[in-house]
């Protein structure tokens, strides 16, 4: 445990936070991260394995991790879990196809022991879309009322047009900052 | 004077053997604490072949002893099985947690042998789990059953609860697919129905439809012995359940899944990608219609980029080695799409008397063509 205290104390001074994007495959994790980072969205591919980007936002300093939700990548995403202070779960709005399973790999994501003390932000992609279900259904059809264990929001996004993206995540770093830095 | 002399070259004498004797012990120190570590690390890697031996077994025996006790004549109620199965994945993790922090001193075989057997008891016990509490129902039914076991405490309480919950419910089942469950059959969609539009197609076999427009995005579900010709798609196009399947494709990213037999004439801006599938053929995409050079400029396709020639497949992550379960067709003779129109037409001339009404799809009559 002391080698852990050390780091904590460590991540402590510099404000760093952990951030792990997650969802099916072609939800737009890579694409929300981009756009989050400022670079340019209209030349990413199908994402093989994940992409780390450390970002500067409101004086901390952002880990995030974002990590291809292929079915064959999903078994590798508990390597990811520890130490994780916010989950991203990106939902592609408008795949109605797929919206039970996103529902199932959420809620084994949500019992997961190490990921317990972590902020839950469901951003539901794809807003720009004509066909996307708006926040509130998707919080229905994903059962995100009965989430008591995490805090959560959920929030309707495009990542195309940066509609609400900024703003959901100033939410989610406020909820970490204010669980991990209020010792300082 | 030769007395101090003397007394010099004996202290120097001296001098250097009490070193020398230094070193040696030092050396042998040294030798010494190496020994006792190894021993310790011995011993470490002994006791832990023990203790996780134990509790893998321990762990097996609780799975059977629930599935024994269950086989019986008075299964166990439910939340006592839920509450049992709990407490096994419990035991796994630590045991879990246990083989990873051992991980320092143990050898590679080792932590592999460990790890396989901790895999063995996870898919073990999620078996028996499946059997013994059945794992809920596509949709809401486990939701629903929750909602009624608590009935009337939460119709008094939020009356509104149930309502919401069936409109949610409706909501994914009211999802209409552009196309879906049809046999034997030739559709042609174009204009507003294809344009911007997110293109669902699902349950199709031995179809050609073909989608002349630039649809946002296109996604398929089980098909089988289909041709699927389409313009250029805005963003995504996305297969799942295909078996010997024709498709000539232009898109943004390509995703196909647990497919079978499939040839893709192909062109991606970005990036194809295949999961679970094998028997894919790629070859250059050559669809045409009158309004193709229009509908590429209207999606935003920049024609001259065609990656089609590398293809990602999920299953296959080494890199030196090309993954077996997709070629690249070379030397083939592009397919004219006219004359498999014409000859699909007289293959399946009796079926295009059926109306078409049966679904939202604008089915254009064939005479037309």
């Amino acid at each position: 445990m002391g080698f852990l205290t050390v780091l904590k104390k460590m991540r402590q001074k510099e404000k760093e936070m952990r951030i792990l994007l997650l969802g099916l495959d072609n939800a737009g994790k890579t694409t929300i991260l981009k756009r989050f980072n400022g670079e340019p969205i209209d030349t990413i591919s199908p994402t093989l394995g994940f992409n780390i980007k450390s970002l500067e936002h409101n004086g901390y300093t952002l880990n995030m991790w974002d990590v291809g939700g292929q079915k064959s990548l999903r078994s590798y995403w508990r390597n990811y879990f520890e130490c994780t202070d916010g989950l991203v779960w990106v939902v592609d709005s408008a795949d109605r196809m797929r919206l039970e399973s996103c529902r199932s790999e959420l809620e084994v994501l949500l019992q997961e022991e190490r990921l317990a003390g972590a902020t839950l932000l469901v951003l539901c992609n794809k807003q720009d879309l004509p066909g996307a279900l708006n926040s509130n259904e998707i919080k229905e059809i994903l059962h995100l009322d009965d989430i008591s264990t995490h805090h959560w929001l959920v929030a309707g996004v495009s990542a195309v047009t940066g509609e609400k993206l900024l703003s959901s995540m100033d939410w989610l770093i406020d909820d970490i900052a204010k669980r991990i830095f209020t010792l300082d | 004077m030769e007395d101090s002399v003397d007394g010099t070259r004996k202290d120097h004498v001296l001098d250097r053997l009490n070193k020398r004797n230094k070193d040696r012990q030092n050396y042998l120190d040294v030798k010494l604490e190496q020994r006792s570590k190894d021993c310790i690390e011995n011993e470490g890697v002994d006791y832990f072949a023990q203790t996780f031996g134990q509790r893998a077994y321990d762990i097996e025996q609780s799975i059977k002893s629930v599935q024994l006790t269950s086989g019986g004549d008075a299964p166990p109620a439910l939340n006592q099985l839920t509450k049992h199965f709990a407490d096994i994945t419990m035991q796994i993790q630590e045991l879990q947690n246990y083989l990873t922090a051992s991980t320092m001193f143990l050898s590679d075989f080792k932590i592999k042998s460990c790890q396989n057997m901790l895999n063995s008891l996870t898919s073990s016990s999620d078996e028996a789990r499946q059997r013994l509490i059945p794992k809920k129902k596509f949709g809401f039914s486990g939701k629903k059953t929750s909602v009624n076991v608590k009935q009337k405490p939460q119709l008094i309480d939020k009356p509104d609860a149930m309502e919401k919950l069936e409109t949610a419910e409706k909501k994914v089942k009211q999802f209409d697919w552009t196309i879906a469950n049809s046999k034997n059959r030739h559709l042609i969609l174009s204009g507003d129905d294809v344009n911007g539009q997110d293109i669902t197609i699902s349950n199709l076999s031995h179809c050609l439809i073909e989608l002349q427009g630039h649809p946002g995005s296109v996604q398929i579900s089980k098909a089988a012995h289909c041709t699927i010709l389409c313009g250029p798609i805005s963003r995504s196009f996305f297969a799942e359940h295909l078996t010997n399947c024709t498709l000539a494709i232009a898109c943004q990213q390509l995703r196909l899944h647990s497919s079978q037999s499939v040839c893709i004439y192909l062109h991606v801006t970005c990036r194809a990608i295949i999961e679970d599938s094998n028997g894919i053929d790629i070859a250059e995409y050559n669809y045409d219609y009158p309004e193709l050079e229009n509908d590429y400029i209207k999606s935003g396709l920049n024609k001259s980029q065609n990656n089609y020639t590398d293809v990602a497949d999920f299953n296959w992550l080494s890199p030196d080695i090309p993954s077996p379960n997709w070629t690249l067709l070379k030397d083939y003779a592009a397919p004219n799409w006219t004359a498999q129109r014409r000859e699909f037409l007289s293959k399946h001339n009796v079926n295009d008397n059926i109306p078409h009404n049966d679904n939202n799809a604008i089915v254009k009559d064939i005479s037309i063509i």
